[in-house]
């Protein structure tokens, strides 16, 4: 029973990534915007221009380009940069890793701030603190993060000089990013986390284990967030995508040389293989980690209906 | 017992009024003063100018007359398309709604503002083009709310008895199904209202959205983080504007979340 299931998901994830694919490619090849102008200028000759055209593949009809593009990417080839005339694989490859850090500080960031809070304000109900925490979290799901981004350098780097304004320096650099990032995620896992556990505090077993004795802190996280935290786990990896999405934004802000930072640069410089590399890697890492929550889901509460 | 005012719905109303008002009023948001440039806020000019000498303030009325315009307009698109093929498709089910459930699996698959900024990056910069691309990432969740719902009370008696007098497809789907699933779509608007001024401010931002000299609060983000040392009133005052428009759009959906009692 949970192998079928599996493999429903699995099949129905390589129907969605295939799917990208396909729409990834139509969409730059349909868009008006001609690359061989781009890299010729609009001076050159036609006969250059067509023979760059033939030499790139340009000229075929596009079910056939559409073949060829899918044939090179089933061999990892996602082809060359218009412009600097690197591999696409090597540029995402260079640029992959400061965005999975970023990333995972950001998570890291989020689950620290989210966690105690939630919790607190679940306990405390409608206590000073969790009105507060609350109305926090409101304010931090209305901050876009290129608000939040500015402000952060304004106070910690100007005007206190913690923190370095952008690049990528170390760590010191690495902590207004996240922080940029994080926050947002934090204010939308602290209302779940709030809910979740306002949900598991009324079960019997939560009674049982106060009865039998058992210190608060070890009810609440061994007993209460042990349950609650299936929910989070959904989400979480469904704000995987806003957070990546929103490292494309916050990257641009402190210069972060990530994926987010080359896609905006392509986008600028029209570098169609690039932008078609960043986004099928940005939505492959999402597919692929609502793919595994679901899976540890499944292995964390083996209550969970298939069926539904 | 007084009346509480609201905040929330106040502050809304006040950027609403700016907007409509950027229409009416001579205002001159171009107008350079070279003496003034970076002139930090006065009495006279409450927000001062910027760094070619324009009012702020009165670019900041601009901006909440270009922010509405963008999220009234794709929220319209989007709620119309998204909620007509939600309520088809699950209407007529079968192939139709198959189809439906794989187009909104690919869209969610992707993160809506990534696809928006491809989308107006290869569509180029501009008015027109910020509203098509943000279009197409909105419709999906009318969509998949539109059709849950109308799955939800398509079997009901009056819905069923319409169909056995013969009423006309688009007439159930008018008058009998589109008034009960209203309430949890408005809702959504609301919502997606604020998410659309976040991605257009977003776009400009990235300098993908509108262009100079129309006036965005994004771009003008985008060009006081030139100069936040020396003019930290470039960053701070449209960024409160955003802020504060969208925490009370999001402030106010809640509250009518709660009213009408739907859960997520």
């Amino acid at each position: 029973m949970y192998l079928n299931y599996i493999i429903k998901r699995l099949f129905s994830a390589v129907f969605v990534l295939f799917s990208i694919l396909t729409l990834v490619f139509f969409l730059i090849h349909i868009v008006p915007g001609d690359p061989i102008e781009v890299m010729l200028g609009e001076t050159a000759r036609t006969t250059d221009r067509e023979a760059l055209r033939h030499a790139l593949g340009l000229d075929l009809p596009i079910i056939q380009q559409w073949l060829i593009y899918l044939h090179s990417f089933f061999h990892f080839d996602l082809g060359t940069s218009l412009h600097s005339k690197q591999q696409v694989s090597q540029l995402l490859l260079e640029h992959a890793l400061p965005t999975a850090i970023l990333s995972l500080a950001s998570l890291f960031v989020a689950i620290l701030i989210s966690v105690p809070l939630g919790i607190l304000s679940a306990v405390h109900k409608d206590s000073i603190l969790d009105k507060f925490s609350m109305m926090t979290a409101v304010l931090g799901v209305s901050v876009p993060n290129f608000v939040m981004g500015p402000l952060l350098i304004l106070t910690f780097s100007l005007w206190l000089g913690w923190f370095p304004v952008s690049g990528n320096e170390g760590v010191t650099s690495l902590i207004l990013p996240a922080l940029t990032l994080g926050t947002a995620l934090a204010a939308i896992l602290s209302r779940m986390i709030r809910s979740s556990m306002l949900e598991v505090l009324q079960e019997d077993y939560i009674r049982s284990a106060y009865a039998r004795g058992l210190t608060k802190f070890n009810v609440l996280v061994f007993h209460a967030l042990r349950n609650a935290v299936l929910p989070i786990v959904t989400i979480l990896g469904m704000q995987l995508g806003t957070l990546l999405a929103g490292a494309v934004i916050t990257e641009t802000i402190f210069a972060w040389p990530g994926i987010g930072q080359l896609m905006i640069e392509s986008i600028q410089k029209r570098d169609y293989p690039v932008i078609q590399g960043c986004v099928i890697l940005i939505s492959f890492t999402y597919v692929l980690v609502n793919l595994v929550t679901d899976f540890i889901c499944l292995s964390l509460d083996p209550r969970i209906k298939l069926d539904s | 017992m007084m009346k509480k005012i609201n905040i929330p719905f106040f502050i809304i109303k006040f950027w609403f009024v700016c907007g409509i008002l950027a229409l009416i009023l001579p205002l001159q948001p171009d107008q350079i003063e070279l003496n003034k440039i970076l002139l930090g806020p006065n009495l006279e000019q409450w927000c001062g100018y910027d760094h070619l000498g324009r009012p702020i303030c009165e670019r900041l009325i601009m901006g909440a007359k270009t922010s509405l315009s963008v999220a009234i307009v794709v929220v319209l698109i989007s709620f119309i398309v998204g909620t007509f093929f939600g309520v088809i498709c699950a209407w007529l089910g079968g192939i139709y709604d198959k189809f439906l459930v794989a187009m909104i699996d690919i869209f969610i698959s992707f993160p809506g503002i990534l696809l928006a900024i491809v989308l107006a990056g290869l569509l180029g910069p501009g008015l027109a083009n910020t509203v098509i691309a943000l279009s197409i990432v909105s419709w999906v969740g009318f969509s998949r709310l539109a059709r849950i719902q109308t799955l939800s009370i398509k079997n009901r008696d009056h819905i069923i008895a319409a169909h056995a007098l013969g009423t006309l497809d688009y007439v159930i789907a008018l008058k009998h199904i589109l008034p009960l699933i209203i309430a949890p779509l408005i809702i959504e608007a609301t919502f997606t209202i604020a998410s659309v001024i976040i991605a257009e401010a977003g776009l400009s931002f990235l300098g993908l959205g509108i262009q100079p000299p129309a006036a965005s609060w994004g771009t003008m983000i985008r060009d006081g983080t030139q100069y936040m040392l020396v003019a930290p009133h470039m960053v701070l005052a449209p960024g409160f504007a955003i802020l504060s428009l969208v925490l009370c759009i999001n402030l106010m959906g809640d509250d009518m979340r709660d009213r009408m009692d739907i859960r997520d």
